[in-house]
């Protein structure tokens, strides 16, 4: 976490003082000092919502959202809610009447169009800006939610909500919880869930995410969804521009490069698949299969070749990207 | 549910204190629930002799994550359930394993969540250094935030040992009017109590 060691300590929670005595930096016997020394954990808690404390920390976070590619809603939507939060802030230190911000939201996207990633960054964020005490995020499906005879659901699904207080809890494809009809516990959950929502409104955020048309359908299970979530977002399809543009930022991640011919190739590829098959489209998924199926290729096409220079060993050639098999989807 | 954590320095016979006392109250299969420091969690079943001879060791730090196994008291009418979690042993300052330092840490923070503390020491290594002072104050803080705990119990281990009596004494002395509760976790003495106190408290 702080790496420089510059940064003066700031005591904000248990888990800033064990990661502290993780990473070398204090002694076991000052860690248990401080964390009994502090009133008991709970009430620490309470008063997390402070003005950042850490302004660069934040802004790391942020350079990490936008150095993802595309999700224009997403980036103009995080930048809503700071402005927000920071401006509740200066209204509280103004003694003007502040709202309670309720941060629920419904991420709908087709598959690999970055919802996981982006509820992980999302959390973070939230923390840093003291809306979420803790900022940990914790990601269940639906089998963690649901249980195996009548009244399991309900104690799992609290308990999960448990877990997740001071934090996010992120669903990942929610909508398998209305699945199954009448009889299916999922439905319990359900209803566990949007009890807790108000229960706990500014305890903790709930982010449910999944396909763009099961949600839909997951949403009119419960009169009172919709209106329990303020924010949905919807993330949109790659466009063929960007999934090139997230195919090199991956391929530099890994040190490799993508030559000229290879990535026309990749395009006229990309440009078939959206002219006939939308629907089952894995996006940047797509391409990372893509992707980790070009680099094994290449290093089957350098094994033979005893003094690869070191730019060969980082090319990809147009010969190294196939696309059969099901890697593809 | 009651959670009892058993804590203290490495070696000073948590595990197998866990491991017997969970067959001096019956149980003849352990399911253990490993919460490894990386987060994820998993769960193994054992024997008791197995048990014994996997869980626990000669070596220094053989637990590394914590482990919980469900208990059921029983005692007057019915049963009451709680969850005794063995931890990893703590050692004062700043261990220079990383690895270790993740399991310390995962053990400091269930010693905030836990509502029982079962504090073990060494009663042979208490002897040898002549008291819990020359040790390390970790101890003592140990003992400190037992205060703040539904339930706090000193757990004198090893007391089979010859010297223990002395180093029961030495105890007395040191820690004042704390509970201290004379156990050998090897050849199961002083369960019984141990038992009696935990009952009363789930």
């Amino acid at each position: 976490m702080n790496k420089s060691g510059r940064r003066p300590p700031v005591y904000r929670d248990l888990d800033d003082i064990l990661d502290q005595y993780r990473s070398g930096e204090m002694a076991l016997n000052d860690a248990l000092r401080r964390l009994h020394t502090q009133d008991k954990p709970v009430v620490t808690r309470k008063s997390g919502r402070s003005i950042p404390q850490d302004e660069t920390r934040f802004q790391e976070i942020l350079q990490e959202l936008e150095t993802m590619i595309g999700l224009r809603q997403v980036k103009t939507l995080v930048k809503e809610i700071f402005a927000l939060i920071q401006i509740q802030q200066r209204r509280e230190a103004a003694q003007l009447a502040t709202e309670p911000v309720v941060l629920h939201m419904i991420f709908k996207g087709n598959p690999g169009t970055g919802k996981t990633t982006v509820a992980r960054i999302l959390a973070k964020l939230l923390k840093e800006l003291g809306v979420l005490s803790k900022g940990h995020l914790i990601e269940v499906e639906r089998a963690d939610l649901v249980g195996e005879y009548i009244g399991h659901t309900a104690q799992k699904t609290r308990e999960q909500v448990r877990k997740a207080l001071g934090g996010a809890l992120f669903i990942d494809e929610a909508y398998s919880l209305a699945r199954g009809g009448e009889k299916d516990f999922g439905k319990e959950a359900i209803d566990t869930l949007v009890k807790a929502m108000e229960d706990h409104k500014n305890d903790f955020v709930l982010i449910l995410a999944g396909y763009g048309y099961e949600m839909e359908q997951f949403l009119r299970t419960n009169p009172g969804l919709p209106s329990r979530f303020p924010i949905i977002v919807t993330f949109d399809d790659y466009d063929e521009t960007e999934l090139i543009k997230i195919a090199k930022q991956m391929l530099r991640t890994r040190e490799y490069r993508l030559s000229a011919e290879a990535e026309q190739k990749l395009r006229v590829y990309l440009r078939s698949i959206f002219s006939h098959d939308r629907r089952n489209f894995a996006n940047a998924r797509l391409v990372r299969n893509c992707i980790e199926r070009a680099i094994r290729l290449q290093a089957v096409r350098l094994l033979d070749i005893k003094q690869a220079t070191r730019d060969d060993l980082m090319l990809i050639l147009p010969d190294d990207i196939g696309f059969e098999e099901g890697s593809m989807r | 549910m009651t959670n009892c954590l058993v804590v203290g320095r490495p070696n000073v016979g948590k595990t197998m204190f866990c491991v017997n006392f969970a067959e001096f109250l019956g149980l003849h299969r352990l399911e253990v629930y490993y919460q490894l420091p990386d987060g994820t969690t998993r769960q193994r079943k054992y024997d008791i002799p197995s048990a014994r001879h996997e869980l626990s060791g000669l070596g220094l730090h053989k637990t590394r994550s914590l482990q919980s196994i469900q208990l059921d008291l029983p005692g007057g009418k019915g049963v009451r359930k709680f969850t005794l979690t063995d931890s990893t042993g703590l050692t004062d300052g700043i261990h220079p394993d990383r690895d270790l330092r993740e399991s310390m840490a995962q053990t400091l923070a269930e010693l905030q969540q836990a509502n029982c503390i079962l504090h073990m020491v060494d009663l042979g290594e208490i002897v040898k250094t002549g008291g819990l002072k020359p040790l390390g104050e970790l101890d003592f803080q140990i003992a400190e935030l037992g205060a703040y705990k539904s339930g706090y119990a000193l757990l004198a281990n090893k007391s089979d040992l010859p010297e223990a009596k002395k180093g029961m004494q030495i105890l007395r002395e040191e820690i004042g009017d704390l509970r201290i509760l004379p156990v050998s976790a090897l050849y199961r003495k002083g369960f019984r109590e141990v038992k009696e106190y935990v009952w009363r408290l789930v």
